[in-house]
Order: structure tokens, then sequence, then C-alpha cells
């Protein structure tokens, strides 16, 4: 009886860690889900930063919110994704100078972890938005649901958690429930 | 135990697995969709910036015009370098000058090139040194020492200063020389 006893509390103690655990995962996989899916009713786009070209500000594996941004509302300073070159490949830079040519506005752009600019100017058309918000690490958990081994990986997590707890509470309640006689008085003599 | 005390235990639980059950629902709905989120910065910047254009203008375009000059004389002009395209560029300058009347008055004339608007900052990039052979930089492929960069549509100023030493000799009097500044440009993209 006393070990049951002694070890009751720290299986309730793990128990309640787990279903934090899991209310937890259930919590990262969803604010991933509006990052990639809700937010685009708002007009507004999320991205997943793959690179490290503008370390400190914005991280590897950061999802970021970008807002549309009319071309003369574009300043230097201002951390812009646009579609670049032959490929329209997506990047994420600092805007650090603005030029004005003939054909209109066109922007120089820099990594802050580059050392030098990008070669080549980027016309403001060429901008799908501005940087409005930046949200570390979850980028991974976007990038993990958007292929079928995260998925997996997510439910088996979930699965596993959920298992564990149903183990531990058949544990916390002590086994099988005994049935307990009531208590009878025996009388002295006859019935 | 059954599967409703399971859940009603914990009001932790309970939340845990409705978030659960709407994430999948959201899941669920989006399937077939594309990917969730488009990726940015994928690629090497340098093979993804590939596209531009380098266009290398100077002016004004006569710089200087001195006639009937003694020794002793000098005169500067500011001359704007400008790069009209889009991609970086790198360039080089260099001087070839008459000597039709074979007295060589541009080997005498000093010519001093230093950046900035006239009269300059900085130390100078050439000279001072005869006309005749003034530049910076190399105008073969590849960087060089003294050669220049300037960004698409960025352009950059330079000073360019002559003199005629106040020692030239008569041997110099009704000398003439006409000098060409050629400055050469080639992309830095792809072109260490």
């Amino acid at each position: 009886m006393t070990s049951r006893v002694v070890l009751a509390k720290p299986i309730r103690a793990l128990r309640r860690l787990i279903d934090l655990a899991f209310l937890g995962l259930a919590l990262v996989v969803l604010a991933a889900l509006i990052l990639a899916r809700g937010i685009q009713l708002t007009g507004r786009s999320t991205f997943v930063v793959s690179g490290p070209s503008m370390e400190a500000a914005v991280h590897q594996g950061s999802a970021i919110v970008v807002e549309p941004v009319t071309a003369g509302d574009i300043r230097v300073g201002d951390v812009v994704t646009m579609r670049v070159g032959p490929e329209q490949a997506i990047f994420t830079h600092r805007v650090v100078r603005i030029a004005q040519r003939p054909d209109g506005l066109w922007l120089e752009t820099k990594g802050d972890a580059n050392a030098t600019p990008d070669p080549v100017l980027v016309p403001a058309t060429a901008v799908i938005g501005r940087v409005r918000l930046t949200i570390p690490a979850i980028g991974y958990v976007i990038a993990a649901l958007s292929i079928s081994n995260g998925l997996l990986l997510g439910g088996g997590l979930a699965g596993m958690l959920l298992a564990l707890v149903l183990l531990l509470e058949g544990l916390e309640t002590g086994g099988p429930t005994r049935r307990r006689e009531p208590e009878t008085t025996r009388l002295p003599g006859g019935a | 135990m059954n599967l409703l005390s399971f859940v009603g235990r914990s009001g932790v639980r309970r939340a845990g697995l409705f978030l659960t059950l709407a994430a999948s629902a959201a899941l669920t709905l989006g399937a077939g969709a594309s990917t969730l989120a488009l990726f940015t910065d994928t690629q090497d910047s340098t093979a993804a910036f590939s596209t531009g254009t380098i266009d290398l203008t100077a002016s004004p375009s006569t710089v200087f015009t001195a006639s009937g000059i003694f020794p002793g004389a000098s005169g500067s002009q500011t001359v704007t370098v400008a790069n009209a395209g889009t991609g970086a560029l790198r360039y080089a300058m260099s001087t070839s000058a008459t000597n039709a009347d074979g007295l060589g008055l541009a080997t005498q004339l000093q010519l001093t090139i230093t950046a900035g608007t006239c009269p300059g900052a900085g130390g100078p990039l050439y000279g001072a040194a005869a006309l005749g052979s003034a530049g910076f930089g190399n105008a073969a492929q590849g960087a060089q020492a003294g050669d220049r960069t300037l960004a698409g549509a960025a352009s950059e100023d330079l000073c360019l200063a002559w003199s005629l030493p106040s020692t030239t000799g008569d041997a110099f009097q009704g000398a003439a020389t006409t000098a060409t500044f050629t400055s050469a440009a080639e992309q830095t993209t792809n072109n260490p």
C-alpha cells in the first residue's frame, strides 16, 4: 500500500505535464495553420524564411507576414519580399537605396548578414510586399506540415502523448477497483 | 475507465483535444491545395540576381579646354561618372593624348585625379603625373588594383586637376595636345 501512495504524486505530476505538452503541441500546430492559411484571408501573405541572409533581424526558420505595398510607399530600411531573376526566386532583403530611373523606381537591396548589396537592382514592381511581422521558429513547423512525413510526425507525437496519458491515469487510480463488502455486525444470539 | 471519463477528467486535455480537432479540420479542408507557405531565400543570391544591365557614362564630355596658357597655369573640373544600368559595374580609366607637333606637351602637363567633387577628398587616384599616362585601374577582365565600382543607377564624382609646371621651358612654346579619357566598364556579377 505504501508504495502506491509514494508513486501516486509523481505519476500525477507527470500525467499533468504530458497533458500540457499535448495542449502545447495542438496550439503550435494550430498557430502554424492560422499563419499558413488564415493570414491569406486578410490580404497578406505568409512566407517561410529558409536562408540566413537576414540574420539577426529575421532568423532562418521564421515565418514572416508580408503586407502588399505600393512602390511609392517603400522606404530605405524596409524589409521587402520580392521575386527576382528569370526564375522569379523569392527573396526577402532590406532596401538600402531607392533609385529613380527613366523606367520607374528601382531598389538596391541587401541581406543584413551579407557583406555586399545584391549585385543587381530590383524594380519596385517585383516587390510582393513589406514584412510586417516576424515569428521565429514556427516556419519550421509550417514547412513540416507541408510534407506527409511532417504530418505523420505530428500525428504520431499527438497519439503517443495521449496514449502515455491514458497509461499514467491507469497507474494513478491504482489498478482495478475492489468492491468492498459492507461492514456487517453480527448480533449475538439467534435472529 | 471509459472514453468520456478519459476526456473529461482534465480541462487541459479537453482543450488539447478540441484544438487538435480544429487543426485536423483545417488541414483536411486545405488538403489538395498548394503547399502551406512559399519559401524565401532558397537560392544563392548571386545566382538569382542574374539579369541586369550596365551602362557607363561620364559627363561633361569635354573636360577642359585651355588655350594660350603659360607655365604655372592650372585648372580643374568635376567629372560625374554614372552607371545608368541596373547591375553593378567595375571600371578603369586610361588616357591617350596626341603629340602632332612632337613637342611632348602631354608629358609636361600634369594631371591629378581625386575622388569626389573638386577639390576632391582623400589620396589621389593618379598623380600628380604626366597627363598623357593618366588613369587608374586595369581594363583587363576581373578586379584589379585601382578599379572602381559603381552600383546600378549610382554615380560618383571625380576631380581632374591639371597644371603646367612653372619650370616648363621655352621648348614647349606653341605646343598643343588633345587628351582623350576613356573609361572601360565590366559587370561585377559572376566576374570577381
